[in-house]
């Protein structure tokens, strides 16, 4: 892992270098809480921020206020629609006269409306769907010549060096963070951990034929190491 | 020939191979018959079609004449048309930037876990997607108005005068913030499911690592889903280029301020049920249909090369 963090454009020289002394007997006098207190920040429930839902918050604000403006105006006749203010109810309450109007407007057209909606939604789902159906289903099942090229293409033993950087790991991570590491990095526990972090298969980056079979990420960690998969696929038959 | 053991280790191998099929399979074909079927009848022939009227010319004397590139050559050095699209250009730089950064930053918040209500923020967010777009544009419509919306509002409370969000300097802002309005809640969604999906054991290594919050969003978060990034801001350049509703409808509303040849797509409506120019519209909308083609194409090369 350390060969291939290198290449990766993400790693920059200056964190690489700048871990000085003191980070790192700060970080020793740090090992012990750390193992023992992981559960304080696990990834699954961090502390709520309040600041942080304030500003979303605002988005939210952005969002809704236009649909309760609508509300409200729904409830006014045309006169007070102009005269009060659009954010808050007027002297006139209309919201059932209003409704009332829409659904004997011009003979009860609106039901008219309802009823070509449904149909709409009903044939255009089918019109959508039957055709496209099965098509998605060869997507996912039935390989045509070019996936079968790609996937022959991945039958190289070794990953080529520009294959490299195409599975993103943590590198920066990893290695500004290589002097603190509470665990060293050949512990089997670290192994496990940092493992993964190789193979963050993401599936919309690798091979159409590879990525729509839907392969999880442990495959390519079979593929990463010379082991089945250089035996079976990559022996030449003619030697 | 002789050599035995290589088969045996093919037998023995835990990677289960692809199971073996014809390259040549007919049966791929059976499934997608239907929908090539479809596509051709819905989509090849229509483009088609306008094509071949793009090459034609329809005038008072002489009648439908075979003009040849005529018509893409006057569209090309047509002022209305470049002037359009400089709009919708605008548009694009502006409009999509802002509303998918906004889009990023509420689904990373969501997915931080941060946040108290987190269920609740999604689903409120979301919901002016929901609004169609001809009733969205017609309450901001409303809200705009200086007199009797929510602007007028304002300025009567607060006694002061706020610019005329109809008026010709900000009324492409306005619709700006009309298409952003409805589609921050889309876009947010593509984003946070896309997050969703990222195996959390990352974020225990990074953790293990001593990554910081902001360097889990840097390292691990952001490359993860570049792919949902490439195909929202492919959308929305889409979007953008076809941008027809949000205008033609506030023109009602503002016909100073909003010309028929507003964006690329009401020119070319204005030109086909207005003008009658059935054959330059067609030119100006295949013109149109390539230059967005170029543009998405080359986003998702640039979008997708960065990963390497």
């Amino acid at each position: 892992m350390s060969g291939t963090s290198s290449t990766s454009g993400m790693s920059s020289p200056a964190t690489t270098a700048s871990p000085p002394a003191s980070v790192h007997a700060a970080d020793a006098t740090k090992e012990a809480p750390r193992l023992r207190t992981p559960r304080r920040n696990t990834p699954g429930r961090p502390p709520r921020s309040v600041l942080l839902t304030v500003l979303t918050g605002l988005v939210l604000l952005y969002a809704v206020v236009p649909l309760v403006w609508l509300v409200i105006s729904a409830t006014k006749t045309q006169e007070g629609l102009a005269e009060s203010s659009g954010l808050w109810f007027g002297d006139d309450f209309a919201l059932w006269d209003n409704i009332s109007q829409t659904f004997t407007y011009n003979d009860g057209i609106f039901f008219r409306w309802l009823l070509n909606t449904l149909l709409y939604v009903v044939l255009g789902a089918a019109w959508c769907h039957l055709p496209g159906d099965p098509g998605r289903l060869r997507a996912g099942e039935v390989r045509l010549p070019r996936e079968a090229r790609g996937v022959r293409r991945g039958r190289r033993c070794r990953r080529r060096p520009g294959n490299r950087s195409r599975r993103p790991h943590l590198p920066d991570v990893q290695q500004d963070g290589s002097d603190r590491q509470p665990l060293g990095g050949d512990h089997p526990l670290a192994r496990l951990a940092l493992r993964p972090l190789s193979d963050v298969g993401l599936r919309d980056r690798g091979h159409p034929g590879r990525t729509s079979r839907g392969r999880p990420h442990r495959r390519s960690r079979m593929r990463r190491a010379p082991s089945s998969r250089s035996l079976c696929r990559c022996s030449p038959p003619a030697s | 020939m002789t050599t035995l053991q290589p088969p045996v280790a093919v037998r023995r191998s835990p990677a289960p191979s692809p199971p073996k099929r014809s390259r040549r399979s007919w049966t791929g074909w059976g499934f997608i018959g239907p929908f090539v079927l479809v596509f051709a009848l819905v989509f090849l022939a229509p483009i088609v079609y306008s094509v071949y009227l793009s090459l034609f010319r329809d005038q008072l004397i002489g009648g439908t004449t075979f003009v040849g590139l005529d018509n893409y050559e006057q569209a090309l050095k047509d002022d209305q048309f470049w002037a359009s699209l400089g709009r919708v250009s605008l548009f694009l730089a502006v409009q999509v930037p802002v509303m998918l950064g906004i889009s990023l930053l509420i689904a990373l918040a969501l997915d931080s876990g941060r946040l108290y209500g987190k269920d609740f923020f999604r689903i409120a967010i979301f919901l002016p997607y929901a609004v169609p777009a001809v009733v969205a544009t017609l309450m901001w419509g409303f809200m705009y108005g200086t007199r009797f919306g929510l602007v007028g509002d304002i300025n009567e409370a607060f006694g002061i005068t706020l610019p005329d969000p109809l008026s010709t300097d900000l009324v492409l802002a306005s619709i700006g913030n009309i298409v952003t309005w409805e589609f921050v809640g889309y876009n947010m969604l593509i984003f946070y499911a896309a997050l969703r999906v990222i195996p959390h054991s990352l974020y225990e290594a990074a953790e293990i690592d001593g990554a910081g919050q902001f360097r889990v969003i840097t390292a691990i978060k952001l490359p993860a889903i570049r792919g949902a990034l490439v195909i929202a801001t492919i959308f929305s350049i889409i979007g953008s280029f076809q941008l027809f509703n949000e205008p033609n409808i506030l023109r009602q509303l503002a016909r100073n301020a909003i010309t028929t040849d507003y964006t690329p797509n009401f020119y070319t409506y204005s030109l086909s049920f207005n003008g009658q120019q059935h054959n330059y519209s067609a030119a100006v909308a295949i013109i149109m249909g390539l230059i967005t083609m170029v543009i998405a194409y080359v986003v998702q090369l640039r979008g997708m090369r960065k990963e390497a």
